[in-house]
Parts: structure tokens; C-alpha cells; sequence
């Protein structure tokens, strides 16, 4: 693996491009070229890729990407430059698992193999809460045993009358949040169970206050760092990777191209995602990914096909190629509690199970509110990916049911205009679809659920019971 | 000899192709035949925005309204020196003076609402991210902005559109502000006084022709 000191004397000599569009624009042309020549052509009947050969073209041609054109430090302007034989060496020394958590809760964490049916592991948190929700909410999910790892939240609003804004407030509310979800598994009965925290502000000092065994992150739980897309990182966020490795913390990337934006179309978006991925193990050094490539520029479509083809794509040619743990994160375009929130969730499911990676779920993509996320979600995509995995249904199969069944069930969500999607995505914050006292969903909650759930069925998904 | 349309043509064309140098081509050889350049304007600026709206339907992607945008100021840098002050000025809906407020990296939605403007045909100047309110405020006077546009994607960031409002008001500068990102609703602009807020980029540029338009009237 390449050295941390390697990578900043990189970011300090490397050529220096003071305008940022003009990085944008070359990691985008030589994509495109890079797509033409590795014949990386989206279909818009494919939402499940199965062209592993494709997927390992596609793979080929991230790695050439970021051995022609390096990655961009956004914080020194200048580019940080790879020979391709130290890329595929230090992406060679990944490891293919990793242990999270303390004591009973502990979770083995491995690399998930294409249609290999291993059972998938679950992570869940990624939204802003209100201060007199959060802590209900997160004992509620850690109750869901299907849970495996937590991840952490912002607050919304204020914390204890105060707005959690500037350096101060967001390093106290660091600590606060972690302090926070660390009481809620505890509520739950599972105080070990391993934490992915989701940084409150990408300031380092905010960052590094949440080391603390005691009350906050511990060196078996995770931080989180997320790269700029396309191919660029921080000197900042060079730093907390850095203090993160020297506390022993394990470190995940939430990996981002952004499709239609400056990642361009499904074919060069697919390329650059994966190659966005494959630079975070080398600059951060990684241990585990939650990836988010494809996310449409109108952030609400994200079920649109060519987003699910750039995930598939990214999932496939990640599984194939290397070693390492990685998670499908779901936004959706609907809110919890709204039916199609139930189905946008399910699809990603099936798509993310079959294609090698382990789920998170998230909340909708561009949030409008706080306390968008319920425990039963959690549970739905469980009992999704259990059954794909019991059925051990095909990529092709995967496929198909998600052209012919899930796709016309969603189709309203993405063909609607976006100035008219407000009221079909309405859903409820958490707090109005459960019950506070007793963290259980509200019988018109599990009304819909449960109408959800015999739809799908109907699908032909062999649910558990 | 090309005549002053077919000039306009390859103007155009060289534009949607995004080739920089055809656009200079073309642009030299209006000046030399003292075509109008101002209709010359005009035509980029209706190109420019048919690049906007093949990206509105998923069409073209941003790259493509970033060269095209470019490709457009090849020429307009060509005609500089032959148009009066007054009618560069005309040639443009108004200046806009656009970032990511302080402390929040994010600037995938900046781009695209900078660029959206620029193919809508305002002058933009992108500060990129993590911008403090004193370089909006200076940039927004060094450049004679009428709209300062402020984008934030976190929780923890929005409160600095309040702070950018506050300057402007306090200080009583004649820029009127816009904002918008992830958490940042009509009904949060509305409270904390900005003049403007879009939801999406095309949302913006409505609002931002509002602005100018209510400008024009002396509003």
C-alpha cells in the first residue's frame, strides 16, 4: 500500500490546476474515450448487470483512468499522480474481511461474492434527527437484529436549545451524537454492536473529537470519510484518515459519481464511480465502502434505470475485481410511510443482493425533513434480501423481475415532473408512523407494509412467512 | 464570401459542437464582415439555451453546458472590443455572483444551478465551495453583481445564508440574495429575508429572471 506521507508530498508537488472545472472536464473526456474503447455501452433493459465480462472491462478501464489522469486534492489544487503497477499492487493487499463491534455484537464483516448467496449484512442511520427523536429512533433500529452496524446521524435544528452550527457546537455535537446512539444500543440490549459515525461537519477537529472509548467511537467501530466526486479528496480529510488510522479505528468511504452531472452519462459514470472507489483505498485507505454511484443530478429520480445500471455495474466489476467489503446504500425518491418508499427499497435490495454487496439503507436521497428512516424498513429489505438469497434467484432473474414487476410499480416516481413530485413522494418522519412509548409501528404503518409485502409476494418473491 | 446568417450558423454549429475554435473562427469573421453583432449575441444565447434544455431532459450532461459556455465566451471575448459598455451590458440578463457557503464542501447542485444560469444567459461568476460571506460580498461589488447566490447542503451550513443576508442588508448593498441546497426550503428563505429561493436548478433560473425583471421595474 502506498504511504499516507506519499500521497501528501503527492498533493504538495503534483501538477497544479487552479480551476476546479478544468479537473472535471478531463476525468470526464478521458472517461468517455476510456468507455469507447472498452466498449462500456449501457442498456436501457438492464438494470442487473450480467455481462461480467463487461464488468471486468469496465474495472479495466477505472484503472486506467486513474493511472492517466490521478486524483485531484482539492485542497492544494493539485494532482496527485499513480503508476498503474502500485494501484493493482495496493489494491492486491486489500483484506477480504474485517470485525466489527465488541463482545456478543461483534460482526464479521466480509467480502460478499456474486451470486454466491452469502448471507447480507445490514447497516442503517445516515439522516439529520431531532434532538427528541434521535435517541427513540436509534434504540428502535438497533432492536431490528437484523441490524449489523449502526450508522451515525446530524442533528436537526438545535441540541439542548442550541444550534449544532460552527466548529464549537459541531465538535461538542460530535460528541453528542455518538454519546447518543452509544446509549441507545446500550437501551437495546446490544452496547457492542459496531458504529459507522456519519460526520456531523467535514471540519478535522469535529471529526477527531468522536475518539472516545468510553462514549464515543471506539477502535472497533468506523469512520466515515467521503471523497469529492469525481476523483478528488481533501488535505483535510487526509488528516482524519490519517488520526483515524493511529487510533485504530476502521475507516469507510461513502463513494459518490454524480450521473448527468459532471460524471457524465451511465457509460463514463460507471467508469469514473468505480474508479472513485478504487482511489479511496489508496488515499484513505479504506477498510470497507458504502457506495452511492449513480446518484442522478435530480437527486429524487433514483430509481431511474440508468442509476440502478451504474450501481449493478459498480457492485459487479467491485466483486469481481477486488477483495474488500462493500455496502449498496439506498436513498429513494419517496419518504417513509409513502408506498412507494416500499418498493423503491425493495428493488435496490434485489439488485444489491444478487450483484455481491451487503445493504444499507438510508434515507430519501435529497431529505426535506428530519427523521426520515423507520426500523421496519430496515426489517422489509432484510426479509427482501433473505428470500433472494433462500430462492438463490439468478442476476438474470434479478433482472427481469425488476424490468417486468418493480420498474411499471415505480415508474410514477421518475416520469413525473419534478415541480409535481412533492405530494406523490410524501410520506412521515418516524415519530408519526411509530409509537414513542412502545417503538412500534402504527397499525396504518403496518397497513401499508403489510399491503407492500403481499404485492411483492404476488411478484413471486418467496418471502419467510 | 459567407454571408452574415450562414456566419451565425457556423457559430452556432461550432458552439453545439463545443469547438472552441471554430467559435473563434467564426466570431473573427463577423467582426471582419461588421455583421450585427449583438443578433450574433442573441443566437448564442438562444443556443445556448437549447444545450440547457437537452440537459433539462437528459439529454446532455454537465460537462456539455460547461464547454458550451466556454465555447459561448470565446466569441464574446472576440466582440469585446467592438461593442460599447452598454451593449455588453444588454447582451446579458444581469450578473450573478454564485458559491457553497462557508464550511460546506459540496457543489455538484452549485454547478449545475452556475451553469443553468449561464446557458439562461446571465453572467456567472462561481466561486466554488466553502465560501465566507466577505468573498461573496466582495466578488458581488468588484464585479457589479445583482444577485448574490448561496448554496448550502448540510444542517450545520444553512445558517450562513442568514449571516450572508444580514451583510447585505446591514451594510445596505444593492445585491439581491438567492439560496438554496438540500435543506433549504422556500419557507426557511422566506424567514430568514434572502429575495430569491430555487428548489432545482430551472427553478432558479426562474427566480433569478423574477429578480431582474423586478429590478427593471424598479422593485
Amino acid at each position: 500500500m502506498i504511504n499516507l506521507f506519499d500521497i501528501l508530498d503527492r498533493s504538495y508537488s503534483g501538477e497544479k490546476i487552479e480551476d476546479e472545472k478544468q479537473w472535471d472536464l478531463r476525468v470526464w473526456k478521458k472517461a468517455v474515450d476510456l468507455a469507447k474503447k472498452y466498449g462500456i455501452k449501457y442498456d436501457p433493459k438492464v438494470t442487473v448487470v450480467c455481462d461480467d465480462a463487461m464488468a471486468d472491462r469496465c474495472f479495466e478501464a477505472a484503472i486506467q483512468l486513474l493511472a492517466q489522469v490521478g486524483v485531484f486534492n482539492a485542497g492544494t489544487k493539485r494532482v496527485i499522480r499513480f503508476e498503474e503497477e502500485e494501484i493493482r499492487k495496493g489494491l492486491s493487499q486489500l483484506r477480504d474481511h474485517i470485525i466489527m463491534g465488541d463482545g456478543r455484537d461483534r460482526v464479521i464483516l466480509s467480502r460478499r461474492r456474486i451470486e454466491a448467496f452469502d448471507p447480507v449484512k445490514f447497516m442503517a442511520g445516515h439522516l439529520a434527527c431531532t434532538d427528541s427523536v434521535a435517541s427513540k429512533l436509534y434504540q428502535a433500529m438497533a432492536e431490528v437484529q437484523s441490524l449489523d452496524v449502526i450508522e451515525g446521524f446530524n442533528f436537526y435544528g438545535d441540541h439542548t436549545g442550541r444550534q449544532m452550527e460552527g466548529m464549537v457546537h459541531e465538535t461538542l455535537g460530535t460528541k453528542a451524537i455518538l454519546s447518543t446512539i452509544r446509549n441507545s444500543i446500550t437501551r437495546a440490549g446490544r452496547p457492542g454492536m459496531p458504529i459507522l459515525y456519519y460526520p456531523v461537519s467535514p471540519h478535522p477537529a469535529a471529526m477527531i473529537a468522536a475518539f472516545d472509548p468510553e462514549h464515543g467511537l471506539r477502535k472497533t467501530d468506523a469512520m466515515e470519510i467521503t471523497p469529492l466526486p469525481e476523483l478528488k479528496i481533501e488535505s483535510n480529510l487526509l488528516a482524519v484518515a490519517a488520526a483515524t488510522s493511529e487510533y485504530g479505528a476502521f475507516i469507510c468511504s461513502d463513494d459518490t459519481s454524480i450521473l448527468h452531472g459532471f460524471g457524465g452519462g451511465p457509460d463514463e459514470n460507471s467508469i469514473i464511480g468505480i474508479a472513485q472507489s478504487l482511489q479511496t483505498y489508496l488515499t484513505y485507505r479504506v477498510d470497507f465502502k458504502f457506495l452511492a454511484q449513480g446518484i442522478a443530478v435530480d437527486a429524487t429520480t433514483g430509481v431511474w434505470p440508468g442509476s440502478g445500471w451504474v450501481r449493478s455495474m459498480t457492485v459487479v466489476s467491485l466483486s469481481r475485481n477486488i477483495g474488500s467489503p462493500i455496502f449498496s446504500a439506498f436513498g429513494t425518491a419517496a419518504e417513509p410511510g409513502n408506498e412507494y418508499r416500499w418498493f423503491e427499497l425493495a428493488l435496490r435490495t434485489v439488485s444489491a443482493s444478487v450483484c455481491g454487496a451487503h445493504i444499507a439503507v438510508c434515507r430519501p436521497t435529497r431529505p426535506m425533513r428530519p427523521n426520515l428512516l423507520t426500523p421496519l424498513e430496515i426489517e422489509w429489505c432484510s426479509e427482501i434480501a433473505r428470500a433472494v438469497v433462500r430462492s438463490k434467484i439468478s442476476r438474470e432473474e434479478a433482472n427481469r423481475l425488476i424490468m417486468e414487476k418493480f420498474a411499471p410499480r415505480v415508474k410514477p416516481v421518475y416520469v413525473t415532473p419534478a415541480k409535481d413530485r412533492a405530494t406523490l413522494l410524501s410520506g412521515k418522519p418516524f415519530e408519526e408512523l411509530y409509537d414513542l412509548n412502545t417503538l412500534k409501528p402504527k397499525k396504518e404503518y403496518l397497513a401499508g407494509y403489510h399491503a407492500a409485502r403481499k404485492e411483492i409476494a404476488d411478484f413471486g418473491l418467496k418471502l419467510e412467512w | 464570401m459567407l454571408t452574415q446568417n450562414e456566419i451565425f450558423k457556423e457559430l452556432c454549429d461550432a458552439i453545439r459542437s463545443f469547438d472552441e475554435g471554430n467559435v473563434k473562427k467564426a466570431a473573427e469573421a463577423a467582426v471582419e464582415k461588421k455583421a450585427d453583432l449583438m443578433k450574433a449575441i442573441k443566437e448564442m444565447s438562444d443556443t445556448l439555451a437549447e444545450i440547457g434544455e437537452q440537459f433539462h431532459r437528459g439529454e446532455l450532461f454537465l460537462p456539455h453546458l460547461v464547454m458550451a459556455g466556454e465555447a459561448m465566451d470565446v466569441a464574446t471575448k472576440v466582440f469585446e472590443g467592438h461593442l460599447s459598455k452598454e451593449e455588453m451590458s444588454k447582451s446579458k440578463h444581469g450578473t450573478v455572483v454564485i458559491g457553497s457557503v462557508e464550511g460546506d464542501l459540496h457543489d455538484i447542485g452549485l454547478n449545475i444551478v452556475a451553469m443553468r444560469l449561464r446557458t439562461s444567459g446571465f453572467e456567472v461568476h462561481n466561486l466554488g465551495k466553502d465560501v465566507p460571506v466577505n468573498r461573496f460580498v466582495e466578488k458581488a461589488q468588484q464585479v457589479g453583481a445583482d444577485i448574490i447566490g448561496a448554496s448550502a447542503l448540510l444542517t450545520v451550513t444553512r445558517s450562513k445564508h442568514k449571516d450572508l443576508v444580514d451583510e447585505v442588508r446591514q451594510r445596505n448593498l444593492p445585491f439581491k440574495v438567492m439560496v438554496g441546497g438540500g435543506p433549504v426550503t422556500r419557507e426557511y428563505a422566506q424567514q430568514i429575508g434572502a429575495d430569491g429561493y430555487g428548489e432545482d436548478a430551472e427553478e432558479a433560473v426562474a427566480e433569478a429572471m423574477r429578480i431582474m425583471d423586478e429590478k427593471g421595474r424598479g422593485k
